[in-house]
């Protein structure tokens, strides 16, 4: 970093500008509308949610947050409540993962419509070969399939689980299915386009055999997208071992459920005992996914 | 370049022709056509080696033989009957009948050897049955011994990616066995092989091909591969035919005229010059389409 290193590399600089390579092309107009338009939204949004960083860090406000702490310490670590915190645990786990399991089923069953790889382009479609009505059956059929995953995908887990309360009533049950129904609409979207990412290569060498297109999708897109399928998979696990907690607080069962208890009936040191089990489950969870994944790749 | 085969077609009628190509053009966007104007008939049994230096259009043109790929213009007629007019169904009868090996192998690599060449029996097999043999192996016994006629016999439950470049030509070459096409298409099939291996392989090839009374087309980087095993040598440079003999008749002026950074002789020139330099004389003894530079008429 001295003068003795800058020294040669500077030669380098000055001896070379007659070969000095063209300027690069001006950015299109239209980027820097995009740059200011995104730096308007942000001004905007910054103003819209009344960012107060005073309020937040203020001496009261900070005295209320601090004592507040305070009263949830120590843990209640009587038998009863660590039973039931445990037990907690293991329901929140089950719905996250019967959640995920049910979500990577409505993925794997929308993902042949959802795909274009497998409905309007890419390799299987550069010959002519289809009529224009089986074509246009093809697109109606894809646009359908990602039109729902959008409106599973767009409607929050907790709308999803009040609507399934009302379904099948309150419990874990409702849970599992509002958690699967919404990362079904997520994992939907990544597996199409994981699909429509495929090396083509394969596929177009199944394609040259005579093979069908669910046939290709079998043994060509299947094989080559399971590893990502299931890191996708993995991860929204992750996710949802927190929005499994955050479901019981309307009803849905598990640790959320004996929270919301502990907060309206001012149960202090329970809730610090179950934010303990959340926190242990969290990491455990975490922990299991990202190993599993990086032995995946 | 309509002349001739117009008049070997008169001479050898349709049905020896397994394929035929009439003024064959395939152009990328605006580029310069990759195939222009091949005229071409290929009678059953024949075993044609394409040669030609790198970019002289060979993968387009073999893309478009096994109906991977839409022609510009021109048409291809396979077994009598054009495949421009062709179903979905129709389109998956023929792919059927024509068999692909491919440079890079263009093999699923992280399913197990058997199952890729397995998918060669895709195009015959109906879905349920595609479904069934990922799960419980069908044809086992036709897979086992086509490995064995390309000397893997015991890498039949190995993971594909494991085997070596060479091995997994060799894969390739097993699926097309079991396809039990009619014509044999090969693109490069040992450009990314040692030679002594590259050797083998297309020893391989044209044994197993003639055994079974099959057609062969193979495109080929390596000159004296092409003129040890073929019964016909076709010469391609930018996109177009510059001869079409038997082995003994093609000449180093041939090669060096198809190799030759010369493109002072190339593309148009040699075209217009064309029509009254062709010998009208029937496939396959005779030499037909070569012709000399312009300088030398």
């Amino acid at each position: 970093m001295g003068a003795s290193q800058a020294a040669p590399s500077q030669k380098f600089f000055t001896s070379n500008t007659a070969a000095l390579p063209p300027s690069a092309p001006a950015r299109a107009w239209w980027t820097w509308l995009l740059a200011l338009g995104v730096a308007a939204l942000i001004w905007w949004s910054f103003r819209g949610v009344g960012v107060d960083l005073g309020m937040l860090l203020g001496s009261e406000s900070r005295r209320q947050m601090l004592s507040y702490l305070l009263d949830l310490y120590p843990p209640d670590l009587t038998s009863a409540t660590v039973r039931s915190a445990l037990w907690g645990s293991i329901e929140t786990l089950a719905i996250s993962l019967m959640g995920t399991l049910l979500a990577v089923l409505i993925a794997l069953l929308m993902v042949g419509g959802a795909s274009r790889a497998l409905t309007t382009s890419g390799v299987l479609f550069t010959m002519p070969g289809a009529g224009r009505g089986r074509r246009l059956t093809l697109l109606g059929l894809s646009l359908l399939a990602r039109g729902i995953l959008n409106i599973l995908r767009a409607i929050p887990e907790l709308i999803w689980a009040l609507i399934f309360i009302l379904a099948v009533g309150l419990g874990p049950f409702a849970g599992v299915l509002a958690l699967g129904v919404h990362t079904g609409g997520v994992l939907g979207k990544l597996y199409a386009e994981t699909v429509e990412s495929l090396d083509p290569q394969p596929l177009e060498a199944l394609q040259a055999t005579g093979a069908g297109k669910v046939a290709i999708f079998l043994y060509g897109m299947l094989p080559q997208a399971a590893p990502h399928f299931l890191a996708y998979g993995l991860y929204r696990w992750e996710v949802n071992i927190r929005a499994a907690a955050i479901l019981g607080f309307v009803g849905a069962g598990g640790l959320g459920k004996q929270m919301y208890v502990s907060l309206s009936l001012f149960h202090h040191h329970q809730l610090l005992t179950q934010l303990l089990a959340l926190f242990v489950l969290v990491t455990f969870v975490d922990a299991v996914s990202t190993w599993l994944r990086r032995r995946l790749s | 370049m309509s002349q001739a085969p117009a008049t070997s077609q008169a001479m050898s009628g349709t049905t020896a022709c397994i394929l035929r190509l009439h003024l064959l053009s395939k152009r990328f966007g605006s580029q310069q056509a990759a195939v222009q104007g091949i005229t071409l008939n290929v009678r059953r049994g024949e075993t044609i080696a394409v040669i030609g230096p790198s970019g002289a259009g060979k993968t387009t043109l073999f893309r478009m033989l096994n109906l991977s790929l839409p022609p510009t213009s021109g048409s291809i007629i396979f077994a009598g009957s054009p495949v421009a007019s062709l179903g979905p169904k129709q389109l998956r009868a023929v792919r059927r009948r024509i068999g692909s090996i491919y440079q890079q192998h263009h093999l699923v690599g992280r399913l197990r050897v058997l199952h890729n060449v397995l998918s060669g029996r895709l195009g015959r097999w109906p879905t349920w049955r595609a479904l069934l043999s990922l799960v419980y192996p069908l044809d086992l016994g036709d897979a086992a011994a086509a490995l064995r006629a390309v000397g893997l016999a015991d890498k039949l439950y190995e993971r594909t990616d494991h085997l070596s470049g060479g091995q997994q030509q060799r894969v390739a070459l097993a699926r097309v066995l079991l396809q039990d096409a009619d014509l044999i298409l090969a693109d490069e099939p040992v450009a990314s092989v040692d030679p002594q291996l590259a050797d083998e392989i297309v020893e391989l090839l044209v044994t197993l091909g003639r055994e079974a009374g099959k057609t062969l087309i193979v495109s080929l980087h390596h000159v004296g591969l092409a003129l040890r095993y073929f019964s016909r040598v076709l010469g391609l440079r930018d996109g177009e035919i510059t001869f079409d003999c038997r082995p003994d008749e093609v000449t180093p002026l041939m090669l060096a005229e198809l190799y030759g950074g010369d493109r002072v002789f190339g593309g148009r020139s040699r075209q217009a010059d064309h029509a009254s330099a062709a010998p009208a004389m029937p496939l396959p003894t005779t030499c037909l389409h070569f012709q000399p530079p312009a300088t030398a008429t």
